[in-house]
Parts: C-alpha cells; structure tokens; sequence
C-alpha cells in the first residue's frame, strides 16, 4: 500500500517529548531538579552502605560507584519508557499514522536529556573534587560508549515495545530483569573482586563492558581494550538493525491489537 | 496510478477482527491454558470493498453501527493493515479520523494547538505564522493561555477543529467530527468546507448526520455490515439507507 505523510520527524519527536517533560514535571515543587535528586539520592545512599562496610579499600569508589549508577539510571529509564511508549501512546497511535519509531525515540528524549544533567554533576566531581582531567581522546571514547548505551536501549525498547502490546506481561518481567542485570554489572562492587571465570560471564551482559571501560577512560587515564570495543560495536550494529526491521514487520496489525 | 483524477482508489479490501472469546494477554494464561483450544469469533468488518474518490468531490460514506465506516477510514489514513485487496492514495492525507488527536488537557490551549498542529503534519514554522488565524477562527482568544481541562467540550472541538482547517493537505478524512459545537460554529465549519472544496481538496466525510450528508455531499456511499450495498446519488442512497 502507497501511503505518504509529510511529518517532520524531529519537529514531532521534539514537540512529543516536551510534551512529555511538561507532564512529568508539572505540579511539583522542585520540578527538573528530580533529574539531578533521584540517581544521586541512590548514589548516596549505595556509597554510605558500601563505601564504609565493604569496600574501603578501593581507590576512588565512591566516583567509580557514581559513574555506574549514572551509567545505569540511563540505560534502566531509557528501556522502561522506550518498553511502554507505544502502548501508551495508543490514543494517538489508534487515531492517526505515525511512524512507531517516532513514538519509541521520543519516549527515550527525557532520559537522554536526564542523563546528560547528571553527566554535568559527574564531570564537576571529577574535576573540582578528585582532579582529574581525562584526556580529549579518553572523552571520544567515552562519547562513543554513551552512544552504545543508547543505541542498545533503543535496540532494547524496538524489540519489546511492539510486543509489550501483544504480551502485557513484559513490563513486569523487564522488571526484574533490570534488578537482574543491576547486580549482573560491576555497579556497586568493583570488577577486580570477581573471580576471572564469573567475570567472563559478567561480560555477557552489553553494560559490563560499557561501564568499565568508562571508568578505565574517565577515571584511571588507563588503555580501555580496544578489540572488545570493535567485537561489541560489530555485534551491536547487526543487532540494531534487525530490531529496526523487527519493529517495521511488528508494525503490520499492532495497532488492531491495542 | 495512471488516472490523475482519482484521489483515492479501493480494491477489493477485506479486513477481519478476531474476537477471542476470552482474553489471554498474560503470560500466565498462556501458559496454563496452551492446551485448550482458542476460540474467537472471525468479525468481518470489511468485505470485498471497491471504489474510487475523484479529485475536489465531497464523499460521505453512511450505514447503521458497525457497518465498517470507522475501520474503512482507518485503513485509508494507514492507521489499520487490509488483509487482502489494495488501496492506492494519490495525494497527501490529513486523517481527521478525531479532532484533536494528542490534545492535553493539562496543556494550554496555546501548547496543544502546537501539538497537534505538529502531529497533523505543520510544521513549527508554519504554526506560527498560523497561528493568530487559527485562535480566531476558534473564537478563543481570551482562553487560549488557559489549561486546556478548563475548556467547555464545545471550547475544545473548536479549537481542534481550528487547527485541522489549517492543516488540512490535499485529502481530509472526517469521522463524526462535529457531533458537538453549537449550530452556529457548525455552520462556520461548512463554509471552511465549502472553501477547501473550491481549492481542488478532497473531502471524505463519515457522518450519522444524515441532513448534512445530503446536503454536501457529491457521492455516497452506504456500507451495509461490511459489505459493498450502493454508491452515487446522496437523496437515493439516503432513501435506501432509511429502507433498509
């Protein structure tokens, strides 16, 4: 079938997620600010249990522990929002053609935009408190890592959201399989202290690798193992990919079941 | 499409629903009922629908509930898949299927206005220089800085239906839009009709209001259970409508 609308992608997905940060944030008094207060509440109060029971031997854990939560406050909203957007987007969805993907990258504009605040507090910390500056190289990386972050929450919410529709149970499974992977990901205790034969399971999990090696090029000025960064980018583009072609074939009859 | 003079063309268009019987969307009643046979009810909603809209015609489609109006309309802005047959647009639709489509009611006028203009195809640009336009045909001027979930309803569907006006492209899907709005508005939106008519538009319009129907329309046609029942003359196929 022959179908053409003109839409402006950016324009509809920016106007979509305004919409969906006026909403968010209307009616409380500290507003925006929740985007700073929620993950450094949970940096807190993880640094206050860990950093003085478990591991008070380990260099700089408070701002390694501080690059993982916010790493993974990223990743967790980006997949929950990106998991629920088409269904609850189903009033516009049931009313007028638009692009699914449209409505998934929206949903995701929020998380983005949250964690690039809370790169802003991440970055004075390292700074002004522990004084240390990576270099512009070890910043690329670090870019080309957030990049992957998305790009795997996206890969994630293409796959899921049109079947969310389909099977409601997978929001209350991703659920748990976020408290899964949280505990699965070097977050709260360093790599270091896992046996090497459970590491290499740990590096199954595509956040492993993205929130170590952003601690070995923001916080130790270290070699980040570059082949394991290819192997992961050529897995992840084949991936990206066929959920993009998932989504377009998931999209015949979605809205019928809505 | 080869004929330059048809704004949409419908072939042979079938789609189906089927309504289990019970619903199992969890997992859990999957599982433990993987055994048992799933039983639905096969709705058929379209059946074997062909016909052509020319270019500039005003064509309304009739018939009782469920005849399948709605999900005609449905396939035609792309919103529904048919499950067999083919249906050729030639032009740019704005599916009006509701007006309003996104409209927030914790949103001002003024946001949602851009909302929906955005959803609909405008772009920001265009809503802008627009925009005065739009809140005076609306005759809302006063409200517009106010939060939508304060409008009467007959407030909202004149601001929605202010935007669709401007945002109309070459093809205009109408579905029931205007069972509210006092008769005056109403008669303002006939004359918005009329003037996008004159521009060479097309306009597909479904409607219980059988009076308006009758009176703007160029062509009906009249759905009966999903199946093909007349098309032409608007008086004949009302008068068929009412016999049946």
């Amino acid at each position: 079938m022959s179908y053409k609308r003109q839409l402006n992608y950016w324009e509809t997905i920016w106007m979509l997620a305004k919409t969906d940060l006026k909403m968010r944030y209307q009616g409380s008094w500290l507003g925006a600010v929740w985007v700073f207060l929620k993950p450094f509440c949970l940096f807190l109060v993880m640094n206050f249990v860990f950093s003085h029971l478990f591991f008070r031997n380990s260099p700089n854990y408070s701002i390694r522990l501080l690059v993982g939560v916010i790493l993974w406050s990223f990743f967790a909203e980006a997949t929950t929002v990106g998991l629920n957007s088409l269904l609850s987007k189903a009033h516009i969805l049931k009313k007028i053609f638009i692009p699914k993907w449209i409505i998934i990258v929206a949903a995701t504009v929020h998380s983005a935009m949250a964690f690039f605040f809370n790169l802003i507090i991440l970055f004075l910390f390292l700074y002004f408190y522990y004084h240390i500056y990576p270099t512009f190289t070890h910043l690329l990386l670090f870019g080309v890592y957030i990049i992957l972050i998305y790009g795997i929450s996206l890969t994630f919410s293409f796959i899921t959201a049109p079947l969310l529709v389909r099977v409601r149970d997978i929001n209350q499974l991703w659920e748990v399989g976020l408290q899964v992977l949280f505990y699965a990901s070097p977050i709260i205790y360093p790599m270091k202290l896992v046996p090497p034969n459970i590491q290499s399971v740990l590096y199954l999990n595509p956040m492993t690798l993205l929130i170590e090696h952003s601690r070995v090029v923001l916080i130790d000025n270290g070699v980040a193992r570059f082949d394991h960064l290819l192997i992961f980018i050529a897995i992840f583009i084949p991936a990206f990919l066929a959920s993009t072609w998932f989504l377009k074939k998931s999209s015949v009859n979605l809205i019928e079941n809505m | 499409m080869t004929d330059n003079s048809i704004a949409i063309r419908v072939e042979n268009v079938s789609k189906q629903f089927r309504i289990p019987h019970e619903n199992r969307d969890t997992l859990r009643e999957r599982l433990f009922n993987f055994s048992r046979k799933r039983t639905y009810e096969v709705f058929h909603a379209l059946d074997d629908i062909s016909f052509e809209i020319r270019k500039g015609e005003f064509f309304g489609i009739i018939g009782r509930n469920g005849s399948g109006k709605s999900t005609l309309l449905k396939i035609l802005a792309g919103i529904y898949t048919p499950d067999s047959g083919k249906v050729t647009v030639n032009g740019e639709i704005s599916p009006f299927l509701e007006l309003g489509v996104g409209f927030n009611p914790e949103l001002s006028g003024r946001d949602n206005i851009f909302l929906n203009g955005t959803i609909l195809g405008l772009r920001k640009k265009e809503i802008q220089r627009k925009f005065d336009e739009i809140v005076a045909f609306s005759e809302l001027e006063r409200f517009i800085d106010q939060k939508m979930k304060n409008y009467s309803s007959g407030m909202q569907v004149r601001l929605a239906f202010s935007v669709s006006v401007y945002a109309n492209k070459e093809i205009l899907l109408m579905d029931e839009v205007l069972a509210v709005g006092d008769a005056n508005f109403q008669h303002k939106c006939f004359d918005a009709f009329n003037r996008i008519i004159q521009e060479g538009k097309t306009i597909i319009f479904v409607s219980h209001d059988l009076a308006s129907i009758e009176k703007f329309s160029n062509r009906v046609l009249y759905l009966e259970s999903g199946k093909f029942a007349f098309i032409g003359n608007p008086t004949e196929a009302l008068s068929k409508y009412l016999h049946s």
